[in-house]
């Protein structure tokens, strides 16, 4: 699989104009994404192929494929295990891919994690709807009724 | 009022708890001699809290005593409706909840319901036996403790906080979590994580003569327009006890609810700064506070990625955001003010200066 998308609703994000900043609401963590990575953000998230991307990146900033597909697949394995992102479900983006903003030098993709804020989910922890449906009525009180 | 779509079945279970819980409260009213009223207005809002008895209000009322009521021409949408009732001065017990609690042992429970029963919200609060639901439909609300007495500290100081945070959803209100404190209209608003020196510097600029909103919480509004908005909530300062004795003006006048695992004192700034709390400023500029253990405070620009990063993931977290609105809310506010960093200094009577410093260099900024 080398299509991904954004794992929402549980991950959102901010285009911090070369800083990508995510929250995964989930998790309680948040993320920081620099590097050149960020102008493929939008692409990156719709669906682009990672192959694609990395080609776009290489011929953009006249690097070979082999010194740019370790830390671009790296990044979005990270992303992928953060669940920032998931396994893509629509169809293919055509056309011709756009970075956003200026390119400039080539920076390596980097992500850093903050999850100083764990404690707060920790204090008041969210209990989910189960497969069954939810509230059940005590059984007792569906005896009785 | 927005008009109550067909229920399913989990809705209906949970509209007819709904009805049962105000039925309890109309019953714990009646013991105590009839429902006492405090009226007033929350951003521009009509704000209706009905208690069934001097308790609860004792606990809820102090921090949002400050809020006046608004004449009528100057509310816009329907009114927000809280009814409170405890059982241990009415004898009015919980009514056998539709569900089974979950059996954690945790001690705080942020229930989150079906999607076929979204109109409502409930929190629950297994160690001070509490409990909230909200009808999103109807704007109305009931809170459930048992005993007043023994709800702590962060309830005295920021009543409701949950209520207020789902019905600002409905509102194009965003509840954030930060400090506000300004002069002549213009606010700073001040982010950070908890411990970050917020509550600090907004009470040492209440002390110096500032305009007061929050310390804490407060209400965002129109974050992406020319004038933006932070509402007030709650009039209430909060310092650990520790950190008093740096304060003894404030030391004076903190009083001490029920002590929780956050150790403050509470402060109630209008009965002591009557002047100074302001229902609302414009935010000028987004401040991000920060301990430095240095001689003198420093203000130095920063950029919105940090105003986001400090401001959104305490908000988020810390309200149990579901979905992005409130991010989106908060980043657009990032982009349409200058933010800046302050390092705090060890002389705290340089504080107050410098957020008047970083007022003046806005009015310079708007001048040119």
């Amino acid at each position: 699989m080398t299509r991904f998308e954004l794992n929402a609703p549980d991950a959102t994000f901010e285009d911090c104009d070369g800083e990508i900043i995510v929250i995964n609401l989930a998790s309680g963590n948040y993320y920081s994404i620099r590097g050149s990575i960020c102008h493929y953000w939008s692409e990156l998230i719709a669906g682009r192929s990672t192959v694609e991307i990395i080609n776009h990146v290489a011929a953009t900033f006249s690097l070979s494929e082999d010194d740019v597909r370790p830390t671009v697949g790296k990044i979005v394995q990270q992303l992928l295990e953060e669940k920032i992102l998931r396994p893509a479900t629509a169809e293919t983006p055509t056309g011709d891919i756009t970075i956003s903003g200026t390119a400039g030098k080539y920076e390596a993709p980097s992500l850093e994690r903050y999850d100083d804020m764990q404690d707060l989910l920790l204090l008041d922890p969210v209990h989910e709807v189960d497969v069954t449906g939810w509230p059940h009525r005590p059984e007792s009180e569906a005896k009785n009724s | 009022m927005s008009s109550v779509p067909p229920q399913t079945a989990p809705e209906a279970l949970i509209a007819d708890y709904f009805e049962r819980l105000l039925e309890a409260f109309e019953q714990a009213a009646n013991a105590s001699g009839g429902a006492l009223a405090f009226d007033a207005s929350v951003a521009n809002r009509q704000l209706a809290v009905r208690y069934s008895g001097a308790g609860l209000g004792r606990v809820f009322t102090p921090a949002l005593a400050h809020l006046g009521e608004s004449p009528a021409s100057a509310l816009c949408g329907p009114a927000l409706r809280i009814y409170c009732w405890e059982t241990e001065l009415s004898g009015v017990p919980l009514p056998p909840p539709p569900w089974h609690w979950p059996d954690s042992g945790e001690a705080q429970q942020h229930v989150v319901l079906p999607a076929s029963a979204q109109r409502f919200r409930l929190h629950v609060t297994r160690e001070y036996e509490e409990l909230t639901l909200y009808d999103t439909a109807t704007l109305r609300a009931v809170v459930w403790a048992r005993d007043a007495n023994k709800l702590p500290a962060y309830y005295h100081a920021a009543p409701f906080l949950k209520v207020f945070g789902w019905w600002g959803d409905g509102e194009g209100l965003h509840l954030v979590h930060a400090a506000c404190v300004g002069e002549a209209g213009t606010g700073l608003l001040l982010a950070g994580r908890g411990g970050s020196g917020k509550s600090t510097t907004s009470l040492l600029g209440l002390m110096a003569g500032m305009q007061f909103v929050s310390d804490d919480y407060c209400l965002l509004e129109s974050p992406a327009t020319t004038a933006p908005t932070a509402h007030c909530l709650f009039s209430s300062g909060k310092l650990l006890r520790s950190h008093l004795e740096n304060f003894p003006r404030l030391a004076r006048v903190a009083v001490s609810p029920p002590e929780d695992g956050f150790d403050k004192k509470v402060i109630y700034a209008h009965e002591h700064f009557p002047d100074q709390v302001s229902p609302r400023l414009r935010i000028g500029a987004i401040v991000l506070p920060r301990v430095a253990h240095l001689e003198q405070c420093a203000v130095t620009p920063a950029s919105f990625a940090d105003a986001l990063k400090a401001l959104a993931p305490s908000t988020l977290f810390q309200l149990r955001a579901t979905d992005s609105r409130s991010f989106r809310a908060m980043a657009a506010l990032t982009r349409k003010v200058p933010c800046r960093h302050l390092e705090l200094g060890r002389d705290f009577a340089e504080i107050p200066h410098c957020l008047r410093s970083i007022l003046t260099s806005l009015l310079k900024e708007s001048q040119l």
